[in-house]
């Protein structure tokens, strides 16, 4: 047997002899065009950071709570624009029972006009969580959840805070017995992701999935019975009394849907294959009985529609634009998505595209966003509309109340990216942002998205 | 801001002009820099095209966050955590979504005709350790990192390098020795 020395100048040897004397001239002169093509760092964000980290990171997310505010909007009808929220009836402070959040977290008071001032930038809140938020879901004005990631010994737990008045209080849940990813992509097992449908059934997933029927004090790992088992699930949304599930088969995503109360999921027929991009990314939408699938593969690849119950092939906006497209719906037939038109070609920024048929057509709306790149997107109305990205400055949100005619700076993220974002009534939505490994902020707004304030987020 | 120490070491005008902020990027991620990271991707990833695009990912990473370092003398281990963690994201991503599965023929097969049979097993070996140790062999190897210079590039302690090194040392010598007694046999 060799000595220990003379083994490891083999290891040495046999790991020099594996590698090509330098890179390929055309990766470095790919790197090389980088600052040209990309946002400046000092936008905190490049364009492939959002366009794909944030398809990555949230594949079912740009609607998560849309989802949401579909089932109310299925409980309680259509939300007229601009229509009155349910069950919320005074806009709730941020104080918490369990800590004192600061000052800069506070909600502001509806303000008669967007304010890019209204709300901090990317200051650190102080705890009032108890974790570092990953995913946001809320079935009412008053009850919601966070996922993120808690203190433990390999420092990837999953948590959950629960909040039945709106966001004022947290009480800790019971969180599934799994790791925390940022992402539905990681391969790992493990989860990132949650939604609830009503105060018992949940779900937590990506790429694992989690259930509960008991209101998250006990959970369940799944299996889909027809995919492999270690599928990963890379979105889900509840809605209309059934929760829809995309997961990667091996050759390209399948819809999984089953009642909430149950877990008695069923593949759907269609299947939407994967891109020629390195990070597929998944979104799923639903309005009341309607839905969507669109899938980015730094580009948009394909989608599909769920009709009457069933899903089946669609076509979905931007397919041709050479960029990512990111879909919201405030009702069955009013669509808003926002694309990076020309990312990988010649980038012209974020645009809007709106569908009134439900996603059969979609029209380019009269003014560009006001974004770099665009990671979010939700919808109020067909008035109101959220999206979340990039400009100059770092991460953004911007809004519109006149359907996409003028535009506003409603939040500043700093360094931040916008991961969840989503209406829960016509008034009340959240956020999610994040900052590579820097703590996540939980942000709401309660005057339908005019100013949005940082309600907690922890240390990481 | 602090985020402005890296892009504004180029020139007076660094602000408004996406030129200087190009000039230090390239002077940090320089040629020599990139082919120190495509060098541990094609370890980690295996085949080139893998490698390349984990580098490119790494870049692309190192361009957003450029501003986030504080210390540009740090650049190089400060840009090899990023490297680590490409790398990481897409050997995840391939386990549960094998887009790329193919070894590169020339990063792979061993050829029983060379004087370097031995250390074609041996690369075999170091390929088919898991993602965890082969990093560390790398990083150790290759990269002629400490063990406390690992620990702070892959964000494990020093004890967890020092036992995966062990166990790594450990199954390819066994990988080699078995070689060993096969070619001996008659």
């Amino acid at each position: 047997m060799k000595s220990d020395e003379s083994f490891e100048r083999d290891v040495r040897a046999s790991l020099l002899a594996s590698t090509d004397e330098h890179a390929p001239d055309d990766l470095v002169a790919r790197i090389g065009e980088i600052p040209a093509r990309q946002p400046s760092p000092s936008a905190g964000r490049g364009g492939l950071h959002l366009a794909a980290r944030a398809a990555v990171n949230l594949a079912a997310a740009a609607v998560v709570v849309v989802a949401v505010a579909a089932l109310i909007v299925t409980r309680n009808g259509n939300l007229p624009p601009g229509g009155q929220p349910n069950g919320s009836g005074s806009l709730p402070t941020a104080s918490a029972q369990t800590a004192t959040p600061a000052a800069s977290a506070s909600p502001s008071v509806a303000s008669s006009a967007p304010s890019a001032t209204s709300t901090g930038a990317s200051a650190a809140p102080t705890s009032i969580l108890g974790l570092s938020p990953a995913s946001a879901t809320f079935v009412s004005a008053t009850d919601g959840w966070v996922l993120g990631k808690g203190t433990c010994p390999s420092g990837s737990c999953a948590a959950i805070m629960r909040t039945t008045d709106g966001g004022r209080t947290w009480a800790a849940g019971t969180a599934p017995d799994a790791p925390i990813f940022p992402s539905p992509s990681q391969g790992a097992p493990g989860i990132s992701r949650l939604r609830f449908a009503d105060a018992r059934n949940g779900w937590a997933y990506g790429p694992d999935l989690w259930a509960t029927h008991d209101g998250g004090a006990t959970w369940t790992r799944l299996t889909i019975s027809g995919l492999p088992a270690d599928a990963a699930v890379v979105a889900l949304e509840a809605g209309n009394g059934s929760v829809h599930a995309a997961a990667f088969d091996g050759q390209g995503y399948r819809i999984a849907t089953s009642p909430v109360g149950t877990d008695d999921f069923r593949l759907s027929a269609v299947r939407v294959p994967v891109g020629a991009g390195p990070v597929p990314a998944v979104q799923l939408v639903l309005s009341g009985a309607a839905g969507w699938l669109l899938e980015n593969d730094r580009t948009v690849v394909g989608g599909a529609r769920l009709v009457n119950g069933t899903w089946v092939a669609w076509q979905p906006p931007c397919l041709n634009v050479v960029g990512p497209a990111y879909l919201a719906a405030s009702s069955a037939t009013e669509l808003a998505a926002a694309c990076d038109v020309g990312l990988w070609s010649s980038p012209t920024g974020s645009h809007l595209f709106v569908s009134h048929d439900g996603g059969a057509t979609f029209a380019e709306a009269a003014t560009a966003v006001p974004l770099t790149t665009t990671g979010q997107i939700t919808a109020a109305s067909p008035s109101v509309i959220v999206v979340g990205g990039t400009d100059a400055t770092g991460g953004v949100l911007v809004a519109t109340f006149d359907a996409g005619r003028t535009w506003s700076v409603v939040a500043r993220l700093g360094t931040a990216d916008p991961v969840e974002l989503g209406f829960t009534t016509a008034t009340q939505g959240v956020l999610v942002a994040a900052s590579g490994d820097a703590p996540a902020t939980f942000w709401m707004t309660r005057d339908g998205g005019r100013t949005w304030s940082v309600v907690g987020a922890a240390g990481g | 801001m602090e985020r402005a120490a890296v892009v504004n070491i180029g020139g007076p005008d660094r602000d408004r002009t996406g030129g200087v902020r190009s000039r230090t990027f390239a002077e940090l991620l320089d040629r020599r820099v990139i082919d120190g990271a495509y060098h541990y991707a094609t370890l980690m990833m295996g085949n080139r095209a893998d490698a390349e695009d984990a580098t490119h990912d790494a870049a692309l990473t190192a361009w957003r966050h450029l501003g986030e370092l504080r210390d540009p003398a740090k650049f190089e281990a400060w840009f090899g955590r990023i490297v680590v963690n490409a790398c990481r994201d897409r050997l995840r991503s391939r386990r549960r979504m094998p887009l790329h599965v193919a070894l590169d023929p020339e990063l792979s097969s061993p050829d029983p005709n060379s004087g370097f049979a031995r250390r074609d097993a041996l690369a075999g070996a170091i390929r088919s350790l898991s993602a965890d140790h082969r990093e560390v062999v790398v990083l150790r190897f290759f990269a002629d990192l400490t063990v406390d210079q690992i620990a702070a590039r892959t964000g494990v302690g020093a004890g967890t390098v020092k036992s995966r090194l062990h166990y790594a040392l450990r199954d390819l010598r066994a990988a080699v020795d078995a070689e060993d007694q096969g070619r001996s046999r008659p």
